[in-house]
């Protein structure tokens, strides 16, 4: 398989991304509608607004797991079907819940989830990312045994392992700083840093805040782009 | 013949490729089974149990359970089955891993069909073995009993294949396991006729070769299909 | 392409509307010619005697049940590959007559089968597909009401339903099989003594009258489907006096 295409140039640039009247429908309304944005290298855009007002869902709709009704998607220069899984294989995504495996312990997930990603090195590197996030003392712990903010940790060494590779540079995070304590939050700050000051880009869905030092960080409130129930037409 | 491994360039990535997908999915699953024993050990204890109710319903005379023998075996087999079915993406659901395959860009089916495999291995296979066993308490004859194990070893990864769609379909819903026997048993049917049929067919003196051929067929149809299937409706219930 | 216009549910609302009083008025006159046909002027038959006519209901019943099942896969293809939201409204709007036509079938073959074989149930090939097929449309329907969102639920039924259709005549095939290698003669319905004119006759225009209903009834349930579905839209809330 190449390792070049859309999104990563075969130096590991990121390509931007241009998103143009993204809308989507959810249950017969109009959850948000012709949301606009631009991403480059360097870039951190935050996903801001209320519970419901579809920050979630934007995530999800990039990516082609939800529907968009509307809209425009260019790497590049290049359109993109909005209903296609064009991204999946520039980005790095975590959703909601943890996305780890409670039976197995946190070596073995990240371990997995390294193949699925494509992270490159050895079992060394797997070790290192364990140590980035604070977790080696618990790389044989069943993940069920850990504490939310652990857990929330082990989500956040893939990122770290991700810094090592050169594909995947976007990276679209959904609330990764939920019970992340002082040091977690510290921690994610230098891993947003580190990925900006890499060239890439990273799209995160928060309501508490979130910094990153050395990224152009811009805020996209989506509940400025709800539609109110009267307005809605066929 | 096999050429040096390529060097990789820091930072290169390291593609899985389909059959390796397939193969992590498989020794992934396995490992969860393995922690997991008493899932596993709850399907073959339902399977026995269900299998011994029939003789206890309906008394122990030899020349019936000989009759009914294989029609009982293969019914149980077949809700065993089913009892197995939602946790084969529930799981992965719950926890996000589901999300994190869909949105890693590789090609589902792959992954899927890694997964259904586990799953054949960890379900079907014990239930196959286990077949002979309950077979002779059911004083079935030797030839009887190698077919049995024959249409099982065809039809199982049918029903599993049948039923990973419909667990697909009903992800994440209340009434999941319910609705998955109401839409799987009518798809069964055929397999059940087939699987069943063959032994009765040869306990009559006829050959089971048309049954077989069928069940056959159908496996592979299934086999290749079903992870296609499965992956789409995966997407449709995850949107 | 202006045949997409009638897509659009707004469109399609109307025109349903308009449609149901003629297919109904229909399903009646057809259905009344029918049973005239089928209870007053066929003859009698010599070795079943009157209860044969059941035949009048059963066969047109059963056929329906089968057709309305390939109808609604085929908007199901519809659905998945072209998204459009009618179609799904329309597998939904369909299913429940559907339903009803196979448990008609079944009930009229119990009545059929107690004075002539002596049981309710046979479990012959006929009836016992027809059962399966009952379920067929059983699960649909579940399936469809346990799913909140109407996308994913159009969808998913849509994927069901064909899956469902690639099956069926597989499900037929084997139930079949089965049921000639476990009764020798075969008890089917179908043995029935060869037809007179005036009962193949009644038997067309009974189905003519089935299908008429069917309909009726499908563009009445879809008109009730899409108010609920588009309700948030502005030609719905205006329809139904919503202040704005």
């Amino acid at each position: 398989m190449s390792t070049s295409g859309p999104g990563v140039a075969h130096g590991g640039a990121f390509e931007p991304l241009t998103a143009a009247r993204l809308s989507m429908v959810r249950g017969g309304r109009r959850l948000f509608a012709d949301v606009s944005f631009e991403l480059a290298a360097g870039d951190m855009l935050l996903l801001l607004g209320p519970n419901g007002s579809g920050k979630s869902s934007l995530l999800r709709g990039m990516l082609g797991l939800s529907p968009l009704a509307r809209g425009e998607l260019r790497i590049g220069d290049r359109p993109r079907p909005i209903a296609g899984h064009a991204l999946c294989r520039h980005t790095l995504y975590q959703g909601h819940a943890h996305g780890a495996k409670g039976e197995l312990t946190a070596m073995e997930n990240v371990a997995l989830a390294a193949v699925l990603d494509g992270a490159p090195g050895g079992p060394g590197a797997l070790e290192a990312a364990l140590r980035r996030v604070g977790l080696e003392r618990h790389r044989d712990i069943e993940v069920r045994r850990l504490s939310q903010g652990q857990k929330q940790r082990l989500q956040l060494a893939r990122f770290a392992l991700n810094l090592g590779a050169r594909t995947r540079l976007l990276w679209l995070m959904d609330e990764p700083s939920a019970a992340l304590d002082a040091q977690g939050a510290e921690l994610l700050r230098e891993l947003l840093a580190a990925h900006a000051a890499r060239g890439g880009a990273a799209m995160v869905a928060t309501h508490l805040p979130v910094q990153a030092d050395g990224a152009r960080v811009r805020e996209l409130r989506l509940d400025a782009y709800r539609v109110p129930a009267s307005a809605v037409a066929a | 013949m096999s050429e040096p491994p390529r060097e990789r360039s820091p930072g290169e990535p390291v593609q899985p490729g389909e059959w390796g997908l397939l193969q992590w999915a498989l020794r992934r699953d396995l490992r969860l089974a393995m922690r997991r024993r008493s899932d596993v050990l709850t399907v073959l204890g339902f399977f026995v149990l269900a299998c011994s109710m029939f003789p206890l319903a309906i008394g122990p005379q030899r020349e019936w359970l000989m009759r009914i023998g294989p029609g009982v075996i293969w019914v149980s087999a077949l809700l065993a089955v089913l009892l197995a079915l939602p946790r084969l993406f529930e799981l992965d659901h719950g926890d996000g891993t589901l999300d994190a395959m869909l949105a890693s860009g590789h090609p589902l089916p792959m992954i899927v069909a890694g997964k259904l495999l586990a799953a054949w291995l960890v379900t079907g296979l014990p239930l196959i073995v286990l077949a002979p066993v309950l077979a002779l308490a059911f004083s079935m004859p030797a030839e009887s009993i190698a077919l049995l194990v024959a249409s099982l070893l065809l039809g199982t990864p049918v029903l599993l294949g049948l039923g990973a769609v419909a667990a697909a379909l009903t992800l994440g819903l209340k009434a999941g396991p319910t609705l998955v026997t109401l839409l799987c048993l009518p798809l069964y049917v055929p397999v059940l006729v087939f699987g069943a049929g063959s032994v009765e067919t040869q306990s009559a003196g006829l050959s089971p070769a048309a049954h077989l051929a069928l069940l056959g067929a159908g496996m592979l149809t299934v086999s290749l299909l079903a992870p296609l299937v499965s992956a789409y409706a995966l997407r449709i219930s995850v949107e | 392409m202006s045949l997409f216009r009638f897509a659009a549910p707004q469109t399609f609302y109307p025109m349903a509307g308009r449609m149901v009083p003629w297919f109904a008025a229909a399903a009646v006159l057809l259905g009344a010619l029918g049973l005239v046909i089928g209870f007053g002027m066929a003859p009698t038959d010599f070795q079943q005697g009157e209860v044969y006519r059941v035949i009048f209901i059963h066969v047109p019943a059963a056929w329906m049940a089968m057709f309305i099942y390939v109808v609604m896969a085929v908007y199901g293809l519809l659905t998945i590959v072209w998204r459009t939201r009618l179609s799904g409204m329309m597998s939904r709007a369909l299913a429940p007559t559907g339903a009803l036509m196979a448990a008609i079938a079944l009930w009229t073959g119990a009545v059929w089968g107690k004075p002539t074989w002596g049981a309710y149930w046979v479990w012959d090939a006929r009836l016992t597909s027809t059962l399966i097929l009952l379920f067929l449309y059983l699960g649909y329907m579940a399936l469809i009401a346990a799913i909140e969102d109407p996308q994913r639920g159009d969808r998913a039924g849509a994927l069901l339903l064909l899956v469902g259709v690639v099956n069926v005549p597989i499900i037929y095939f084997s139930v079949r099989w089965w049921n000639t290698l476990h009764q020798g003669a075969s008890v089917s319905l179908t043995a029935a003594p060869k037809m007179a004119a005036t009962m193949l006759t009644g038997m067309l225009v009974m189905t003519f009258a089935f299908w008429a209903y069917s309909i009726a009834a499908a563009l009445h349930r879809v008109r009730s489907i899409i108010i609920e579905r588009e309700r948030h839209t502005r030609w719905v809330r205006l329809m139904l006096g919503v202040p704005q």
